[in-house]
């Protein structure tokens, strides 16, 4: 098993010396999150926003799509809290209905993205040579393209929609995925307990679930932490250039466009779903910044 | 060294002569006709198939492909398949204003990012580092277009302040030019400086903490000599590292920030000619924007390299 | 290091922040130099007259070529390059001359060799080679005489010679002489030339110093940036960056005119916008499903809600108030929304489309589509086209008191036409503008016009006949009786459900004086206009 070895922080005036725990996964545990600032206010603002999500699929204050719940154009009030739009729909309820789609989004695209990028990292680190060359090129190519342009590029060959922009973001994520995997196992592959046990005689697989996984696992755990914030704040991206899950569909990017095209008329519409994007990704992050601290304190100096 | 530069380069090569097999096979396998779309309704199917042939849409798909890449090595981007004019000398017409965007974007990430984080990093754990850092967090969550809305809103439609969008040349009204470039370069800075501030941060931190800075200040060197001379210089580095590292990030944000401010860079060139279904200019773009952000990684290599010849081997 | 820095940092900010705050709101507006600044959609059909068909081509182009004939601000048809015309007893022959002053740009005199060569060219094209079968001759009988010879009379011929932007005529030796001539036209023969063009970018026009016409254009310099960002463009204008946009959102328009900025014109044109339906199959192959849809869809709603008032309702004509051949026929769609329900409720359950469980209607005895099938269709529309989504999701809603479930969809524009053209769609949204009614009809309703299949989508011989004679005979009252009986065919057989018509919003800097709106979307009174203070 690896262990991360204590680490003494030479005293300086005004740093409170702190025992470090031990890292990896099984350091993550409710005591640890609860007991890490940010990581509490992640999980916290992140439950908040899949709440909302899961909430919006089946109840909101007035129905998305019917006209006319309110005065069109009416600002935040009481019966409206984030207003009424162009044909009088309710934004909340919109937006509640939005985070449904967009979490959706953002959750398949990391998935996808992780499963894919795994098995690339695992196979070119693992099994090095020649197909370790030929999927890093293919690796930096792909890298090559800015992850934006290259994913309006797909929405476009996809037409845009909820499932196109989750591919798109498949397609941009996987090869940050397959990097860090492939570093991770690279790192791992001459260490002398996976030597000692491939001199064993233990199947490859074997090795690679009992002996490389453990330490792949807590990076994994953070970039899939990182890239759902990304997802959201992307989906919401191309959504806002019009080129994503379309109206009256609701979706955060989707309410973006509507929200530009009466931006003088009805500012609450952009704000407000703006707003809640921003929480959603601060949410993640935090979550995801905890984390990372709580599975690896080495790393604690280097970020906040 | 040189062994090195030549090595990395004899890969870019390859590496790009797939892209543009990739660009060209994606960008034909996008469904809708460009001329179609731009007749719209008053196109008919003859004026479609005589605007196609004369831009040279009917040619075989290997010869479209061909043409285009010996264009590509001789520095010519080819020809626009809606409008029929060159696409080099549009690109070119652009730089200036993506530049302006660009330069001025990176000043505010500097501006903002680079103090944060030497001061955060300096003293951390104090209370400025316990302010920034959170905020660095919610500056990174932020989404451009909607820290941009909100600027837009207050500083152009409330207070007036600035014009909310649109482009003037430095060259024809150095004033107003400025004007028009200082929200959508802060958007910019404030979506992108929490990365640079980190860094920097990171650096700094690990810096105050290195022997050779603690043995200066048990010398007795005063604290801004030793800020000066010995953390500062050193905390520059990252700067180039990030600005490499974050390219595709900063590449992404100013797409979003030119169609947000109406700023005619090349980012917003290529959405346009994306909705268009204008082939050659997405691929000749995209293969652009790729070849320029290779290269800059390939220069922080060589200078990464050649600050650290451990990398070389 | 810190203090200093500090303190750096903040003066350099305070400073920045009181210069900036010192400046006025930028006004580059000239005033002594007759300059305008128009913003708006960049030509990529390019600038030949053949071939430049779209709106924002024919923007630049009717500027750049003066046309033999024109028309003016009550749309009767005036002399431009042609000084007088004269239709000989016959009825089919046309006299024309030229002017005398008629130079291009480059100071070379406009021959009725050029005329001839231009016309030939125009009747060749895509777009007027309709308009053209008419015409049996042309020749040019005299250094400034044109004579054209027609096969039968037709009162529409002259229309096509007015046709702005396209009936152009050319410098022949120009472009003889030049096989890239369209990418920078030089020696042309309207009221202005083209300076500079630069792709995706800009333009610029001068003034003709050879124009015939003594004393215009006032305006001697057109600065014509391009930009599709109708939202930018508006802003453009409303802090007076620029004097002039065209293709203005009506939102944006009604709401800057109101807050003072700009003023607003609209370009009554003839057109239409109408829902387009598959008749080739159920549920649309019925008319009394199509007549109950008729009744259903949003029409004076829509006209408030997504087009902010502008432009006209149709509650069964198809040409408006204040259009060339207006006859008033029967509003049958003007009827409260209860009426109207009672009304299409009957006739869809006549149609075999009864009431469902969760209040859609399903099909039970219709012919070609099993029973049970609830009535839900995907309507798609052009994206991009703000309005027109707007007044999709309308419909959507519109359409649920009589049990249709309507899903909109964004359609790719580089797709959506030709996909209409083969017949993908059961019910989509529709609309186009013409330069004048008879192009409008014969393109749209005729078994064989143009727009036919991608509007109505109809072919009854008996239109055909109405609007022929329609366009031959020269008495405008028999005129407006024919495209009346049009109409009521129309009416009665819905082949395309029409609510409106989108008339184009030109907004332009309140200095602009002396321009007006033209029913062809034209901007051509610029050449009378100039700006004042």
């Amino acid at each position: 098993m690896s262990t991360v070895p204590r680490i003494a922080r030479i005293g300086m005036p005004g740093l409170r010396v702190r025992d470090l725990p031990t890292g990896g996964v099984q350091a993550i545990t409710f005591h640890a999150i609860v007991h890490h600032r940010r990581a509490l206010l992640g999980a916290l603002l992140t439950a908040i926003v899949l709440l909302i999500g899961v909430v919006g699929s089946f109840w909101t204050p007035y129905d998305p799509m019917t006209f006319d719940t309110g005065p069109a154009f009416t600002p935040p009030e009481l019966a409206h809290p984030m207003g009424t739009d162009v044909y009088g729909r309710d934004i909340l309820s919109r937006v509640m209905a939005g985070a449904q789609v967009s979490l959706l989004v953002s959750a398949g695209a990391v998935l996808g993205s992780l499963i894919f990028g795994t098995i690339i990292g695992l196979l070119a680190g693992y099994l090095g040579g020649f197909v370790d060359v030929v999927l890093t090129r293919i690796v930096d190519i792909m890298l090559a393209i800015p992850g934006l342009v290259l994913a309006l590029g797909l929405v476009t060959l996809l037409r845009p929609s909820a499932f196109s922009v989750s591919v798109a973001l498949i397609a941009v994520y996987t090869w940050q995925f397959a990097r860090i995997v492939r570093s991770s196992v690279v790192a791992v592959r001459h260490r002398p307990y996976v030597e000692a046990a491939k001199g064993l005689g233990s199947s490859g697989l074997s090795i690679v679930f009992r002996d490389i996984f453990p330490t792949v696992l807590p990076v994994l755990i953070v970039q899939v932490a990182t890239a759902f914030a990304w997802g959201i704040l992307d989906e919401a991206a191309i959504g806002f250039l019009g080129l994503g899950v379309q109206p009256p569909s609701p979706s955060w990017g989707s309410l973006l466009i509507e929200g530009r095209q009466y931006l003088y008329d009805a500012p609450w519409l952009p704000v407000g779903a703006g707003a809640v994007v921003m929480v959603a990704v601060l949410g993640v992050n935090l979550l995801g910044d905890g984390l990372r601290d709580i599975v690896d304190p080495r790393s604690g100096g280097a970020h906040l | 060294m040189l062994r090195y530069i030549v090595n990395r380069l004899l890969i870019v090569v390859p590496l790009l002569l797939a892209l543009t097999v990739l660009l060209f096979v994606y960008v034909h396998a996008v469904p809708g006709d460009p001329i179609a779309g731009m007749l719209g309704p008053n196109g008919t199917p003859e004026l479609i198939a005589q605007i196609r042939t004369d831009r040279g849409l009917d040619r075989p798909l290997l010869e479209q492909y061909w043409s285009w890449l010996s264009g590509l090595v001789a520095g010519d981007l080819g020809v626009s398949l809606i409008s029929g004019q060159d696409i080099t000398p549009i690109v070119i017409d652009r730089i200036p204003a993506t530049l302006q965007l660009t330069f001025a974007g990176l000043f505010f990430v500097i501006l903002i990012g680079f103090p944060a984080g030497y001061l955060a990093g300096k003293y951390k754990g104090g209370w400025l580092d316990r302010i920034l850092s959170p905020a660095a967090l919610i500056g990174l969550s932020m989404p451009s277009f909607w820290v941009g809305t909100l600027l837009i809103l207050l500083f152009g439609v409330q207070l007036r302040w600035f014009p909310t969008g649109g482009y003037v040349a430095f060259e024809d009204n150095s004033w107003q030019s400025l004007r028009l470039t200082f929200m959508p370069a802060l958007v910019l800075g404030i979506t992108l400086s929490p990365f640079l501030a980190r860094m920097v941060r990171a650096s700094t931190a690990e810096l105050t903490r290195e022997p050779f800075v603690v043995q200066a200040r048990t010398r007795g060197l005063l604290p801004g000599t030793i800020s000066r001379r010995y953390l500062m210089r050193n905390a520059i580095l990252p700067v180039v590292v990030i600005i490499g590292m974050q390219l595709g990030t900063l590449i992404g944000g100013q797409v979003i920030v030119e169609q947000l401010f109406n700023w005619p860079g090349v980012g917003r060139l290529l959405i346009e000619g994306a909705v268009r279904r204008d082939y050659l200019l997405v691929q000749s773009l995209i293969f652009v924007i790729a070849v320029i952000y290779i290269m800059i990684n390939l220069l922080t290599e060589v200078v990464h390299a050649w600050l650290d010849p451990r990398v070389r081997l | 290091m810190k203090k200093q820095s500090a303190l750096a940092l903040t003066a350099g900010l305070l400073a920045s922040a009181l210069l900036l705050t010192a400046c006025s709101s930028g006004g580059g507006g000239d005033d002594g130099a007759q300059q305008l600044r128009i913003v708006a959609a960049e030509p990529q059909a390019g600038l030949d007259p053949a071939i430049a068909v779209t709106q924002a081509s024919l923007r630049m182009t009717e500027l750049m070529y003066d046309t033999l004939i024109d028309y003016d601000v009550d749309n009767n048809l005036i002399p431009m390059i042609a000084e007088s015309w004269e239709q000989l007893d016959d009825g089919l022959t046309y006299v024309f001359t030229i002017r005398d002053n008629a130079a291009f740009s480059d100071g070379s005199t406009i021959t009725a060799d050029d005329v001839v060569y231009s016309l030939e060219r125009a009747g060749a094209s895509e777009s007027l080679m309709a308009s053209f079968a008419v015409v049996d001759s042309m020749e040019a009988t005299g250094d400034k005489e044109v004579t054209i010879t027609l096969n039968t009379p037709s009162r529409v011929f002259l229309n096509a010679l007015a046709a702005t932007g396209q009936a152009a005529i050319l410098s022949k030796a120009a472009i003889e002489a030049d096989p890239d001539y369209f990418t920078l036209p030089v020696a042309t023969s309207g009221p202005w030339s083209l300076e500079e063009f630069v792709p995706s970018s800009h333009a610029s026009l001068v003034a003709n110093d050879y124009y015939w016409n003594e004393g215009f254009p006032v305006i001697q310099n057109i600065d014509y940036t391009f930009s599709t960002d109708t939202t930018a463009n508006a802003t453009a204008l409303e802090t007076g960056t620029v004097d002039m946009t065209y293709n203005m959102t009506p939102a944006d328009a009604v709401r800057l005119q109101e807050a003072g900025s700009i003023q607003y014109f609209e370009a009554p044109s003839p057109g239409l916008l109408s829902w387009g339906m598959d008749k080739t199959k159920a549920p649309f192959d019925n008319v009394d499903v199509r007549q109950a849809v008729a009744y259903m869809v949003p029409r004076s709603d829509r006209l408030e809600t997504c087009w902010t008032g502008i432009g006209p309702v149709s509650y069964g004509d198809l040409i408006f108030p204040g259009q060339s051949f207006y006859d008033e026929g029967e509003h049958r769609f003007d009827v409260s929304k209860d009426e109207a329900l009672k009304i299409a409720s009957g006739l869809l359950d006549r149609a075999g489309w009864v009431e469902g469980a969760d209040g859609v209607r399903v099909s039970q005895g219709v012919a070609g589509m099993a029973d049970g099938t609830p009535f839900a269709i995907s309507v798609p529309y052009e994206n991009g086209w703000a309005q027109a989504r707007c007044n999709t999701e309308m419909l959507q809603q519109y359409l649920i008191p009589i049990g249709i479930a309507v899903t909109p969809e964004a359609y790719d524009g580089a797709s959506f036409w030709t996909d209409v053209a083969a017949d993908k769609f059961t019910f989509y949204h529709g609309g186009n503008n013409y330069a004048t009614i008879d192009t409008y009809f014969a393109q749209t309703f005729m078994c064989d016009g143009s727009a036919n299949n991608l509007l109505a989508k109809m072919c009854d011989p008996k239109v055909d006949e109405l609007i022929t004679r329609a366009q031959e005979t020269s008495d405008l009252n028999e005129v407006a009786d024919l495209y009346r009986q049009v109409q009521d065919i129309i009416l009665d057989e819905q082949p395309m459900i029409t609510t409106g018509a989108q008339y184009a919003v030109i907004g332009t800097s309140l200095n602009l004086s002396g321009f007006y709106p033209r029913s062809d979307a034209s901007n051509r009174a610029l050449i009378y206009a100039s700006l004042g203070n």
